[in-house]
């Protein structure tokens, strides 16, 4: 068996999609401006994991800095109500995980700090 | 670092930037690039980045000593057992050496010695499996003369590149040395994909198998006898769904970066709860272990080629290694027993089926397969095999639920759903992506990901093959 110079045979990724017969050109630019813009959307609209992410940093001076960041950042847009439309699509959520089968009665919804 | 985290975001992020930007050199950006997979290791432990680098220098040496021996075959065997023999002794050390130990200790106290042995306390390296099975490998397939030899760059990329590193898919160096030999190129399509399957990923393992392990499977599979059979019966058929959902989102995401990074990664799940038979269920579920057991360890045991008898204890072998390949426990033993019992009763089937019976209906072969996959999943799941044994008498019974919520429910019916899905649905999805302008597709992206953070619980928990 000869090694395939070319590495994996086409099709056998799930990355292969068939090419058009004229494929659009500046595909790496395309793909960085959907990284951009959606990493601009999301520091915009979900303040909330930023600020999660920064008080599970380990303890340190940088952590207290990132947490300072990142409750301003919070703040910000709480100001602008850019943290609405996750936190009210989370309280639908816990609406239905607290939900029970037959007569049980419904749990407490779990709120997110921030919320309620 | 976990995949579904903003600190992996944001290394991405880095990842991304510096290895597009040193697209001008190709050895400089492998240089980049393995420095990167070393930093995302060394953030579980940096002192097992060093195991990481002797482990591609000894199989990368270990392949320019066969090499070097080209007309000796008697040396090049030599050269291959001892490679192989020393990735199995750095595997065996940290992954068997406590269980073994216990094992040895048991038995001496049956014997009547009454004093303990001192057993020293290992971490497992995350991965470890994943990476020793990778530059393994390497040297059969260079044995074989099945791929080309690779420099120590290339090899020691091969073996640390960052999205497969920790939880596969086994990416074979014949499959992504060549990759590594020029600076890829990325298509739209292939771009589509890498968002399309990373956030398909994400909401898998961050909804799904999230919900399903927090609040069904982990406390059940914690204390089986103290939940009833409809419970337990929830969490066998939840965990089926966890583990799938958990592992193939893992995979899902490790062949999304790498496309974004121009790497193509292989296929490592088809739908594999829709097998009608177990052989059937091999070739689905965690393909690039299953063809890697397939290729060096059941054609090295036999395979087909003498006899029938042979064949099922090459089936038979190859699955209870597979199993302790999992961990050193009774309970992977069992569980690779099961597989390897009932592929070699499938094949004796199909050898000594009585003319004129008809096969099974495909979907009576669906549910049959599906429930011994089912039954070697709690033993798999379970803590210890009292566990198992308690949660298998527990499904009869009786009891009701404390536990199954409509929400479950929908999310095991969903989860077991995807199996039955059109064969190309993500790559349909990745089609129509790759034609949006890149505005409305980051739009699309910071929606999904909106959305599934907004279902996700609180926290990530670690993959559940990350332990392997």
């Amino acid at each position: 068996m000869h090694p395939n110079p070319f590495g994996l045979a086409y099709s056998l990724s799930p990355v292969d999609l068939p090419e058009p017969l004229a494929p659009p050109p500046g595909a790496l630019r395309w793909a960085t401006t959907v990284i951009a813009v959606a990493a601009l959307l999301l520091a915009l609209l979900n303040a909330h994991a930023l600020r999660s992410w920064a008080y599970q940093l380990p303890p340190g001076v940088w952590s207290e800095r990132a947490v300072a960041a990142a409750e301003t950042w919070y703040g910000a847009m709480d100001r602008l109500r850019l943290n609405a439309p996750v936190e009210g699509m989370h309280g639908r959520w816990e609406q239905l995980r607290a939900r029970r089968l037959g007569s049980l009665p419904a749990a407490e919804p779990e709120l997110r700090r921030g919320q309620g | 670092m976990l995949f579904p985290t903003l600190s992996f975001g944001i290394f991405f992020l880095a990842v991304y930037s510096g290895a597009w930007l040193l697209r001008g050199s190709n050895e400089w950006r492998k240089i980049f690039l393995l420095v990167a997979s070393w930093v995302f290791y060394g953030w579980w432990d940096a002192r097992f980045v060093l195991l990481l680098i002797a482990s591609a220098v000894l199989n990368w040496g270990a392949a320019r000593l066969i090499l070097a021996c080209e007309t000796r075959q008697g040396w090049r065997q030599a050269w291959l057992a001892l490679g192989v023999a020393a990735n199995l002794s750095i595997l065996g050390f940290f992954k068997y050496y406590g269980f073994f130990m216990v094992q040895l200790e048991a038995g001496l106290h049956a014997l009547g010695w009454q004093r303990d042995l001192a057993i020293l306390q290992i971490v497992l390296p995350v991965g470890i499996s994943f990476f020793t099975f990778q530059g393994m490998s390497y040297l059969i397939d260079i044995y074989r003369r099945q791929t080309a030899p690779a420099g120590l760059l290339d090899m020691t990329l091969l073996m640390s590149f960052f999205p497969h590193l920790v939880a596969g898919p086994i990416v074979r160096a014949s499959h992504l040395i060549p990759q590594f030999q020029r600076v890829p190129e990325m298509s739209r399509g292939m771009a589509a994909m890498g968002f399309a399957l990373i956030v398909w990923g994400l909401f898998k393992k961050a909804v799904i198998a999230s919900e399903l392990a927090t609040t069904l499977v982990d406390p059940v599979f914690f204390d089986p006898s103290a939940h009833g059979s409809l419970d337990l019966a929830a969490a066998a058929y939840g965990y089926a769904v966890q583990i799938y959902c958990d592992f193939s989102a893992y995979s899902d995401m490790a062949i999304g970066v790498a496309a974004l990074l121009g790497y193509r990664f292989p296929h490592n799940f088809n739908q594999p709860y829709r097998a009608s038979s177990l052989q059937d269920f091999w070739r689905r579920w965690h393909i690039s272990l299953s063809s890697w057991l397939r290729d060096y360890l059941y054609v090295s045991l036999g395979g087909s080629r003498h006899g029938l008898l042979r064949l099922c204890f090459a089936l038979a072998a190859t699955m209870l290694l597979g199993g302790l390949w999992h961990g050193a426990s009774w309970n992977f033993v069992i569980w690779g027993a099961l597989h390897g019992s009932v592929l070699a009763a499938e094949r004796l089937w199909r050898e000594f089926r009585p003319k004129g019976w008809r096969a099974l209906p495909a979907w009576l072969g669906v549910a049959i397969t599906f429930h011994i996959v089912l039954l070697g999943w709690i033993f798999f799941r379970a803590a210890s095999f009292a566990d198992a044994m308690a949660f298998l008498g527990g499904l009869t019974a009786g009891g009701g639920t404390a536990l199954l919520t409509p929400l479950l429910l929908a999310l095991i019916l969903l989860g077991m759903s995807f199996h039955f899905f059109p064969r190309f649905t993500v790559q349909q999805v990745g089609l129509r992506l790759r034609q949006l302008p890149a505005p409305a597709l980051g739009g699309a992206v910071a929606l999904a990901v909106l959305t599934i953070d907004a279902m996700r619980p609180e926290g990530v928990a670690p993959f559940i093959y990350y332990q392997f």
